[in-house]
Order: structure tokens, then sequence, then C-alpha cells
């Protein structure tokens, strides 16, 4: 089957997979990372049509035409693939780290999906969606800040 | 001298991979220079044998014999030089300690190099470096190469720098570096990078052991920067010890009980073997251990859930588990 992944049509060759594993291991995307397995840590999740899901419960079928974006898939590149820019969120994440980076992508994909539907989300409302996703270092007051002022640069633009 | 008996390391450079021939030189101070007599390379590095935290390596490493110059069989250290890039190979892991971020500054500092210029890598088996090197442990690994890295560092720099004053015609004691160019009194200029691609013949080692800096001078150290190995992170492009892809890798998938303190009780390989890809089921009830090894990750190989439920050619646990 195809499946429509940052912004590419992809031939995949086990759609009955898990949508992670084909990521993965098919496609090469390993920023897109498996953690638990059961949908509870959120380290796999992916944007399917701008939505965060966890993409180590839906297999690659059931995505079907809709468009999946990967932490790969967020920066602004030119015809040749380099770097232009990166997604606010990944600039704001850059400026004030994280540790090991093992949760980042499903943070940064949960916040860039909260920004889409919230441009200015409440304190509260970044905390709530960063709650989803567990972070082993520790890191949710540098990941809340960053969401932040990545929300605050984008209302200034 | 005679050349390593190593296979010939690919991952150098990409551009010359094939053209740099390494051969190792012992100094005086006990650093390994890669005596190349290929055109743009400096590789420089610290043998085990200083560590002082690791002294059974460093016997074998003394009983191997450092008068017979041989790729170094663990460097604690490694500098590559090349015209496109200055990387600093570090041993330890980085799993978000920092470790990268902070020996980076540190070899920086002594580099006079913007940190953003020194490419940071993860000291591979390719180099030489031991895995039981690799892992961290006390809090230990930026207090136990502080100051390898700075030597070595320093050494680096000294040698460039009297590379670069001989190709600027200048005496040595005028050539000054700041921010990775070497500058004449009469503001003549050559980068790093310019030095090593400009390099003919043998490197000349320091006679005597450069100075460190002060630390009233760093810039890095002590200074709010990001971290070294984030940018590659956000971007998806950081390679994980979880992400190695090797030539014939296989998968392994194991059984694992449905909660805590239960243990397996007995399991079948059904038709499992005889799936694609499988190569081998194992079963040993009396540890408690049902796996299969697949040559794929994909489909029959898929590593198991918490449950080991999920793939296909997994062992049917028919006993289920029980707790003990």
């Amino acid at each position: 089957m195809r499946l429509n992944v940052n912004g590419q049509g992809q031939v995949i060759d086990h759609p009955e997979e898990r949508l992670l594993w084909v990521l993965r291991d098919e496609l090469g995307l390993v920023g897109t990372r498996y953690g638990c397995g059961i949908g509870v840590c959120g380290c796999c999740t992916v944007l399917i049509d701008g939505e965060p899901m966890r993409s180590c419960q839906i297999s690659a079928s059931e995505v079907g035409s809709s468009a999946v974006t990967t932490l790969e898939g967020l920066a602004r590149r030119d015809s040749d693939g380099t770097v232009v820019a990166l997604h606010p969120v990944q600039q704001a994440i850059l400026e004030t780290p994280l540790q090991c980076g093992w949760c980042l992508p499903g943070h940064v994909l949960t916040a860039v999906a909260l920004l889409a539907r919230e441009p200015r989300p409440s304190a509260e409302r970044i905390a709530e969606a960063a709650g989803a996703n567990l972070c082993r270092c520790g890191g949710y007051n540098t990941i809340k800040a960053a969401v932040a002022r990545a929300a605050a640069r984008a209302g200034n633009q | 001298m005679r050349q390593s008996n190593r296979p010939h390391p690919e991952t150098w450079d990409g551009e010359q991979a094939g053209a740099l021939e390494p051969r190792w030189a012992m100094t005086r101070r006990r650093l390994l220079i890669g005596a190349s007599a290929t055109v743009g390379a400096l590789v420089v590095g610290v043998p085990t044998a200083i560590e002082l935290l690791r002294p059974r390596v460093a016997s074998t490493m003394l009983e191997s014999g450092l008068s017979d110059p041989e790729l170094p069989s663990s460097p604690l250290v490694w500098f590559e030089l090349t015209p496109a890039e200055i990387a600093f190979y570090v041993p330890k892991v980085e799993m978000g300690q920092g470790i990268h971020t902070a020996l980076g500054k540190v070899a920086a500092e002594e580099l006079i190099l913007p940190l953003d210029r020194l490419r940071v890598r993860q000291g591979d088996m390719e180099r030489g470096f031991a895995p039981s090197l690799q892992f961290t442990f006390g809090s230990s690994s930026v207090s136990s190469l502080y100051t390898p890295v700075r030597e070595a560092a320093a050494t680096v720099l000294a040698m460039l720098a009297t590379e670069a004053a001989r190709q600027l015609g200048a005496p040595a004691n005028l050539v000054t570096a700041d921010g990775g160019v070497f500058h004449t009194p009469d503001y003549r200029a050559v980068d790093y990078l310019g030095v090593v691609a400009a390099h003919t013949g043998r490197w000349t080692e320091p006679e005597s052991a450069p100075a460190l800096r002060s630390a009233a001078d760093f810039v890095s150290i002590g200074a709010r920067g990001t971290r070294v190995d984030m940018r590659a992170k956000l971007l998806g492009e950081a390679v994980y010890g979880y992400d190695a892809r090797l030539p014939g890798l296989l998968y392994g998938a194991v059984a694992l009980p449905p909660r805590f303190g239960a243990t397996l009780v007995n399991a079948e390989a059904g038709d499992a073997a005889a799936l694609p890809g499988v190569k081998q089921v194992v079963i040993d009830e009396t540890i408690g251990f049902a796996g299969v090894v697949a040559d794929t990750a994909a489909g029959p190989g898929r590593p198991a859930t918490p449950c080991g439920s999920a793939g296909r050619a997994e062992p049917r646990s028919t006993g289920q588990a029980s707790r003990r």
C-alpha cells in the first residue's frame, strides 16, 4: 500500500504492521520511538491529519491515505532536503534542551498539534498536553516553558 | 613503523574513504599521532594507558607493546581533522548526562574553537574504542577525562599552529589562534581546516607539552549553551543504540508473562519455526523462557509486546503464565 508520510507517498510492504514499525523499520524514520508499546508513554506519537496518535496502537492500513507527520517532517527544508528552519517548537527545545531525548518526538509532536489547534494556549492547556507524554528525565518544566515560548513567538510573527 | 593490521576504516571521512592509510607513532608524551603521508588529515589519539580508572586495560595496552606503533587497541580520546571538519570522538556514551557537550566544551577551549565548529561524536569500535570503556559510572566521565582531553586538544592545536606558521611563512611564536583561524601580525590568516587541507607529509609533534590555557580565558565552560547532540535529536537524525542496524542483524522476540512476579509454565513452538523469516524458536521451560529469532523486524519477528501476544510467530503460551 501507499502511505503518505511527511508529504511524500511511500510504498510499504507490511500494511498490517503497526505504524511505528513501518516508520522505523521499513522507512528508516527512527525519529519515532518505541517506548512502552501499549499506548501509554507517548514516545511513538506521530500526527495523523494533524492529530497526535500513538503509532504503536494503529496499523499502517488503518492510516490509509491520511497524512502522517513524524519528527523528521517538521523542519522547513529546501529542495535538497537541507534544513532551512526548525519548527518553532523544535527551536524552543533546542535552546533549552531535554536530557536524553527519548520522549522528545512525542512531546514535540504533541506540542505542534496543540499550537496548531490553539495558537495561544494557557499554561494549564500546555501542561495538560505535555502530561500525555511520559518523560523519565523529568523535563516537564523545561518542556512547558519551551512550548509557551514557541507559542509566544508564533504569536508575534 | 609498520601499518596497522586492522581492516581499513571506512568512516574516516566520506570524501576520503580509501585514501587514508593510518600509521601510528607513539610520541614522547604518549600520544598516538596518525602519521599518514596522505594529504589532509591529522589524527591524534590518547591511549587508555593514561586512564587511571582502568589499570587493567592499561596494562593490556602496555603488554601489547606501545613501542610498536599500531592503531591503538582502545583509545581514550580521539581527534580527527580533515579538510571537511574537526571531529572529537568521545569514549563515553551520551544518554542525557551531557557528557558529549561537557567534554566538547573542554576540547573546544583548548582548541580555541567555537563549540559549534567542533563535531562531537560517539567514539566507535571502528576507531578502536573498547566497549568496556564506553559505559559510564559514578559521575566520573567528565572529571576523569578533563585533563586528558585538554592535553590532547592542546597538542592538536600546537601541531596545527606549527604547520600554520610554516604555511604562512611566519615565526611560530607570532602566530595566534582565534575562533578557528590562525593570524599573523601582518594580517594574514588561515583557518584550521585550510591548514589541514594544505598540509603534506608528516605532522610535527610539539617538543614539549603545550601549556594548557588558564581557566580565566575559558569562554565556553561556564557559559550557557545548547547541547551538541540536541539538534540531531530534534530532527530525528540521532542514532540511539536502539536505532543501530548492522548487516545480517537478527531480531529477537521474547514472550513475557502478563504481570510482575509471574513465570512461564509451558510453551509450544506450534508452527512458528515454519513461518517466513523465522530462524529459530527457543523454548526453555526450566528457566521460563520462550522466544523467537527472525531475520526481519517486521512480520513474524516483531519484538513482543509486554504481554507477549502480538507476534504471529511467537511461541504460544499454552499453559499461560502463572503466579509463583
